[in-house]
């Protein structure tokens, strides 16, 4: 116990979890016993599902010491390309969502080849191909509207043994990821983020790494899409909008560092579903102590947002501030041999 | 030809010039009325638009240490409100709307460099989170439907032209280019700024308040955003709520495209400005061309690659 204690305490995703237990106490709080019902647990996990993939997904990125702000477009792009094959060009189910995980791949793809064989800084290359696939998922369904068959929005929000589903795809793709990271790409991952140079020195071939890593996090951020898709029923040119940064923040909040090296995806996950919660709390919070104010009804969502935004930068900077290596003073701080060469 | 590489390299102005000229001549030949004075002059006021927004950018992203300010959008939307708010179209307010367009700037721009020097928040999420605070601070305080006009002094200065080809915020965006690059070439400010950048630890040991030199860039950048705020409602004489939150990403994209490495200790401002005429002239061309939102978006994206890949290419490790 105390052994699992102290590598807790040790692991980059402490603060994540203490956060994430934090928020949950707090929520228990101000939500009451019904926070306990399944009906709870399902609704907050199907509704948080397509941001936990998303950090997941980035993770898998800032590991490698890159970034990736496509991410929220990319997944604009899945769901416009599902709901258009289905509902425009009568293509089975089953077929249009594989097409759209491809297509989010190929944009993964895309991403990697930026990055690792043109070497285009990531924040600059994921900006650019933002702009082309928010671009297209514009072109491809430009208004709001469409519908999902009934029988996946069912089953998206539905539990299987005890289980939601959205549980489920969160599990599939953690272990599909402890899969990899277990082997030698894994390895490879964290040694291309902590310090490019040595891993080059030492025989990897760097470039294929982060070209993997982008492609491997469009394939995740599909995913996302889709289980947003099975989420929202629809289709919407704007909705992925909020998940490029909100998935970086995440990441941050589980105790990952942006220059790479290391990090963990269960402390994203914990982030993520942080971020979640905060919502949930905000909301609460009002409905139970500050609706009876009648004169603020009108304005009160932009009030649940600011605190709600303002929370999030509490514990963004709490993360930071119990991050390994963040705390150091001026003098501690690593410069990334990769970026300090523009001379 | 390593040579030539080399100059390219070395000469990210002259590029970017290059292809600001390349794009006028192109459009020109594609589309006449592209290069009528009035289409020029209203590439050159947005452009000086994009400038002022990506002013406190360029200084951002020269302090370096992965420095960036995503809330450039959410403070230039907030100054825009105070503006129009505060001057309600008389001239006679002109200064107490400055002065509180310039203070609120100031204020996030100190709680961004709060948090990113004493929580070591990246500035990446730092300013990201600042900038969803800042936009529902405005919500709030315009209850969505922001009220006011800039004073009439201004709105002639935002909206009306000298010559044709030449509108008055031109005229202004000399005189900021002149201020910004005396800044940052002549203070001891601005050789501080490009010394953290360019290594941290060795301007802190030359004796250089490394801290307060970046916490105060990040202060400038909240004051120089805001009155890009303050300009734009001058230039479309109406107030609406967000009308910043499409200037953040381009402003670092002209930041990029000037010629400063986002890695921090190089650039000017004058490649700013220049990034500013390319990307406001390509928006341009692609609508005198009639091309619809999502085609204007997929081309932008694809040129920025283009761009990005022609001269912002990192070193291959093996050098």
């Amino acid at each position: 116990m105390i052994r699992l204690w102290r590598r807790l305490r040790l692991s980059p995703a402490a603060p994540g979890y203490l956060l994430l237990l934090l928020g949950i106490i707090v929520n228990i709080l101000v939500q009451g016993p019904d926070f306990f019902t399944s009906y709870n647990f399902n609704s907050l996990l199907a509704v948080n599902a397509p941001l936990v993939l998303a950090a997941i997904a980035q993770t898998v990125v800032v590991l490698t010491g890159g970034i990736d702000l496509s991410i929220g477009s990319n997944m604009t792009l899945v769901n416009t390309v599902a709901i258009a094959l289905t509902n425009q060009g009568h293509w089975p189910v089953g077929l249009s969502w594989a097409v759209a995980l491809a297509a989010a791949t190929l944009v993964g793809t895309g991403n990697g080849l930026m990055v690792a064989y043109l070497r285009i800084p990531p924040l600059l290359a994921t900006f650019a191909s933002m702009s082309v696939v928010g671009g297209l998922a514009l072109w491809i369904w430009p208004k709001p509207g469409g519908m999902v068959p009934r029988e996946i929005y069912t089953t998206y929000g539905a539990a299987i043994m005890g289980i939601p589903v959205a549980g489920w795809i969160i599990i599939a793709v953690a272990l599909l990821w402890l899969l990899i990271s277990r082997r030698r790409v894994g390895i490879y991952l964290r040694a291309v983020g902590g310090r490019e140079r040595s891993a080059y020195a030492s025989g990897i071939n760097t470039a294929a790494v982060k070209f993997f890593a982008y492609t491997f996090c469009g394939f995740i951020t599909g995913v996302a899409g889709l289980c947003l898709t099975a989420l929202t029923a629809s289709g919407d040119p704007k909705i992925g909008q909020m998940f490029g940064l909100n998935s970086v923040a995440a990441v941050i909040l589980g105790g990952s560092s942006l220059a790479g090296g290391w990090g963990s995806i269960g402390g994203s996950i914990a982030g993520a579903l942080f971020l979640g919660l905060i919502n949930n709390i905000v909301f609460f919070l009002f409905r139970n102590y500050v609706s009876h104010v009648q004169s603020l009804t009108s304005v009160a969502s932009f009030y649940q947002q600011l605190l709600a935004n303002l929370i999030v930068i509490l514990g963004l900077a709490s993360a930071a501030l119990t991050q390994r290596g963040g705390a150091l003073g001026g003098l501690g701080r690593r410069r990334r041999g990769g970026r300090t060469q523009h001379v | 030809m390593s040579k030539i590489n080399l100059n390219w390299r070395h000469n990210q102005i002259l590029m970017a010039g290059l292809i600001a000229v390349a794009l006028f001549i192109g459009g020109g030949l594609i589309n006449t009325s592209f290069l009528s004075p009035a289409n020029i002059g209203s590439i050159l006021a947005m452009a000086v638009l994009l400038g002022f927004a990506a002013a406190g950018q360029t200084l951002v992203v020269i302090a370096g240490g992965e420095g960036i300010d995503l809330s450039v959008g959410a403070v230039m939307s907030l100054g825009a409100v105070l503006a129009a708010q505060t001057m309600a179209g008389q001239n006679s307010n002109i200064l107490p709307a400055l002065l509180l367009v310039i203070l609120s700037g100031a204020t996030i721009g100190l709680f961004n460099a709060a948090g990113i020097l004493y929580a070591r928040v990246p500035p990446l999420v730092m300013t990201m989170a600042m900038a969803n605070v800042v936009t529902t601070v405005q919500l709030i305080y315009t209850h969505g439907s922001p009220v006011g006009m800039p004073a009439p002094i201004i709105a002639f200065i935002g909206s009306r032209r000298l010559f044709p080809f030449l509108p008055w915020l031109a005229v202004l965006g000399i005189i900021v280019l002149i201020l910004m690059q005396f800044i940052l070439r002549r203070t001891v400010y601005g050789q501080q700024l490009y010394a953290i950048g360019s290594n941290y630890n060795a301007a802190y040991l030359a004796g250089v308040r490394a801290d307060a030199v970046k916490g105060i860039a990040y202060i400038l950048s909240g004051i120089l955003s805001s009155l890009a705020g303050f300009w734009l409602i001058a230039y479309n004489n109406f107030v609406f709520v967000n009308m910043g939150a499409a200037y953040v990403l381009p402003s670092v994209a002209a930041v990029v495209i000037g010629g400063t490495s986002l890695a921090g200790g190089e650039g000017s401002y004058t490649g700013t400005l220049l990034g500013s005429v390319i990307l406001t002239a390509l928006a341009n061309l692609l609508v005198v061309l009639h091309t619809d939102e999502a085609g204007r978006q997929v081309i932008n994206g694809l040129v920025l690659i283009l761009l990005l890949a022609l001269y912002t290419r990192q070193p291959a490790i093996r050098q």
